[in-house]
């Protein structure tokens, strides 16, 4: 169901310069045209392993100075744009799951068409090596000294519970056991992620939403969101739902001060049916990430005074409503720019 | 041709390098030659004509002429039908040799998108993707003269596909029905945007085009619609955009859905007119066991929901996985069918037949998965009767 129309009228008292605004960039980003080509390429026979980095490293450049000047707070320094889906990463560097991820079932995300290999959980899960592949590793030993605010880096990674639902389990794990199994690999993954100097993370949360779980699912996303964010008390945890309505899942959270930050896709979500959030930071998913379409500044802008009225949270974080990666990479850049000019010209107002 | 357990192709097929490459601008090479020759050998197809046509087309370089074009993209077409005939299929088509991909063929015939650029699918495969910017037009005749074509070569049953309505709208970006007024679009809220987008494709364009096909003689048109599980509160819209892109034309309907969760088409398939098929993937979420109880076939476990809310309807059985190039074991697609069979009740309502279109593998593996395809269903044909 689609709640824009919720934007449209408001008789509220206009409190919005009370909150702090910022932008954030999260997810998986479109890979480049020549990112794609070199790939297929490779497969084929016709370009080496080394052209494929090389291109991958300069859209990874081109990516993050992209976010530098158009001035995004929370950046997603990991990237993803050279990703194949959400788990295939996090399966190759770990241990667990059946062999033979690349053939694994292509199972579709969602409402998209967009797939990944649906990875098999064997056993209890554990680490092989660290996430962060050579690329990436030089970028954090090259790029990442020269920012002077590291906290900025929030790496994003698909919410424990979404990856248990999402991924397939042998006959021999049992689903409860797949929680503990995942949660387990993720206290791992957020071990490395504090070691990358970045100060915050951010879960991605598609699957409650979509399917609406019920009450005892909902208490295994709670316990494993907490418990995750209590044991690694150095980074500051966010959750953000996306692919359906929200609103019973960020209550539940609203009161946990273990979470930094909590948002939505609010396209999907009403914003009248969220509670207030004073004591966190709050992404509002107002760009759409999944259409070429571009709405002026202003219409964005006045959608986050409503927002910011109604959440009443310290901090307002403007944000993209999917992943990036539904859209091609131009269109892509454009939203993470239009989301940078939307959060500097509050904070300069204020 | 046996009527139990009729044998089907679902769409693509990969193109030939040589069919490919000098149409894009590269001469025909030596390579391409022995390929294609190398190929018509296993095809039993006479070399000769191969040979002649793309000698041919090789003193002419870069400067590739109509007619050269032409005799190549007729050959891919025959080297197509020749591959599916030789695996021992009943129903076939071209293997969509002359369309880009499903999604751009179609949008690319349509007037009002306008190309964005490309996405990923999966893996490193990706596909461009379109905005309707306009109100979307039906041009001219879409597959008349490729059916026509297909027609002209095969003795065997033509089913011609095309891609339906709702698949169109949800994969394309929308800068019209979204847009503001005042920008040049219609300024509707999301859900009402999308509704009217797919009842215009339905009623202007891909209606147009199947009532054309079927007055070129099509008997059978599948309309693919893979998306059309994706949006569990949009399920009617995709039935009630079937039913107009068939609305009061005289032939064979059927629907092709893959990779997505087909319980969320119950009770809503019960509202679906004049579609005769679905047409559905499961080989890919299946075991790979032997085994006809439905420990052993999970996959097909859904057809019970196909039983009850759409019992006249046939199954086209997705035996053969599409995204991997191990070949299934003849048992195992024997034992798909069997379960199958054994839930539906009636063999005459299976179609056994890939997941989807092949054109993601090479055409030698293609070729051995239709060989598996054809195989399991005969020692399912033996087990039955």
């Amino acid at each position: 169901m689609n709640h824009s129309m919720s934007f449209r009228a408001t008789g509220r008292k206009d409190i919005f310069l009370s909150a702090e605004i910022t932008s954030t960039v999260w997810g998986i980003t479109p890979w480049s045209d020549e990112l794609l080509k070199i790939s297929g390429d490779v497969g084929r026979g016709r370009a080496l392993e080394s052209d494929y980095w090389q291109q991958y490293l300069d859209d990874f450049q081109n990516y993050w100075d992209v976010l530098e000047v158009s001035g995004i707070t929370y950046r997603n320094g990991d990237w993803g744009g050279g990703t194949k889906d959400y788990f295939r990463e996090t399966v190759e560097s770990s241990y667990g799951f059946e062999e033979g991820v690349d053939e694994a079932p292509v199972t579709r995300i969602f409402d998209t068409n967009t797939f990944y290999r649906q990875p098999t959980i064997a056993g209890p899960l554990g680490r092989k090596y660290e996430l962060w592949h050579e690329p990436y590793q030089i970028w954090v030993e090259n790029v990442v000294p020269a920012i002077d605010h590291p906290t900025v880096l929030q790496p994003t990674l698909l919410s424990p519970y979404a990856f248990s639902k999402l991924a397939n389990r042998s006959d021999k794990v049992s689903e409860d056991t797949v929680h503990r199994f995942v949660d387990e690999l993720y206290s791992s993954l957020l071990d490395e992620i504090s070691d990358q100097r970045a100060g915050h993370v951010l879960f991605h949360e598609p699957y409650a939403p979509y399917y609406q779980v019920g009450p005892s699912e909902r208490a295994w996303l709670r316990h494993s969101i907490g418990s995750l964010a209590l044991d690694h008390p150095k980074l500051k945890v966010g959750l953000y739902f996306s692919y359906g309505d929200a609103s019973e899942f960020i209550a539940d959270f609203a009161k946990d001060d273990r979470l930094d930050a909590l948002g939505c896709d609010l396209q999907k979500t009403p914003i009248e049916s969220l509670p207030r959030l004073p004591n966190h930071r709050f992404l509002a998913g107002l760009v759409d990430g999944a259409n070429t379409l571009l709405k002026s500044d202003d219409e964005i802008h006045e959608s986050l005074k409503i927002t910011a009225n109604a959440i009443r949270a310290r901090e307002v974080s403007v944000t993209h409503t999917v992943d990036l990666e539904h859209v091609p990479r131009a269109y892509a850049i454009e939203k993470i720019k239009q989301l940078g000019r939307i959060g500097q010209v509050k904070l300069e107002e204020q | 041709m046996s009527e139990l357990l009729l044998t089907q192709e679902v769409g693509s097929l990969a193109k030939p390098d040589w069919r490919v490459q000098p149409i894009n601008g590269q001469p025909v090479s030596d390579t391409h030659i022995s390929q294609a020759v190398g190929l018509a050998e296993r095809l039993d197809i006479d070399t000769e004509e191969t040979l002649s046509i793309l000698q041919f087309a090789q003193q002419e370089g870069h400067n590739l002429s109509a007619d050269s074009e032409q005799a190549i993209k007729l050959l891919a077409a025959r080297y197509a039908i020749r591959l599916q005939e030789k695996a021992g299929l009943d129903i076939l088509y071209d293997g969509e040799q002359d369309r880009p991909e499903m999604y751009q063929d179609a949008v690319e015939k349509i007037a009002g998108f306008e190309p964005r650029g490309r996405l990923r699918a999966f893996d490193n495969k990706s596909f461009l993707k379109s905005a309707i910017t306009a109100r979307p037009e039906f041009e001219e005749p879409w597959y008349d003269s490729e059916f026509l074509r297909a027609q002209h070569l095969t003795s065997r049953t033509v089913k011609v596909p095309i891609t339906g309505a709702y698949t169109i709208a949800d994969w394309s970006f929308d800068e019209y029905y979204q847009k503001r007024q005042q920008d040049g679009g219609l300024g509707l809220p999301i859900g009402e945007a999308k509704r009217a987008f797919v009842l215009d494709l339905a009623d202007r364009v891909i209606r147009p085009a199947i009532a054309s096909l079927v007055e070129s003689g099509a008997e059978w048109v599948q309309i693919d619609e893979p998306a059309a599980t994706t949006k569990p509160a949009e399920v009617p819209l995709f039935i009630e955009s079937f039913n107009r892109s068939v609305a009061g034309l005289a032939g064979k309907f059927s629907v092709h859905i893959c990779f997505s969760d087909y319980s969320l088409l119950f009770p809503h398939i019960e509202e679906l007119e004049n579609c005769s098929q679905f047409s559905l993937e499961f080989a890919n979420r299946d075991s790979r066991d032997l085994g006809v109880d439905k420990h052993h076939r999970p996959a097909y476990e859904i057809l019970h929901g196909f039983k009850q809310h759409a019992p006249d309807t046939a199954i086209g059985l997705g035996v053969t996985s599409v995204h991997d190039n191990s070949v299934e074991e003849v048992g195992v697609v024997r034992d798909r069918i069997l379960r199958a069979v054994d839930i539906v009740g009636d063999p005459s309502k299976i179609y056994p037949s890939p997941d989807c279109g092949l054109r993601t593998r090479s055409w030698e593996v293609a070729y051995d998965k239709l060989v598996a395809t054809v195989e399991g269903t005969q020692l399912a044909r033996q087990a039955i009767e």
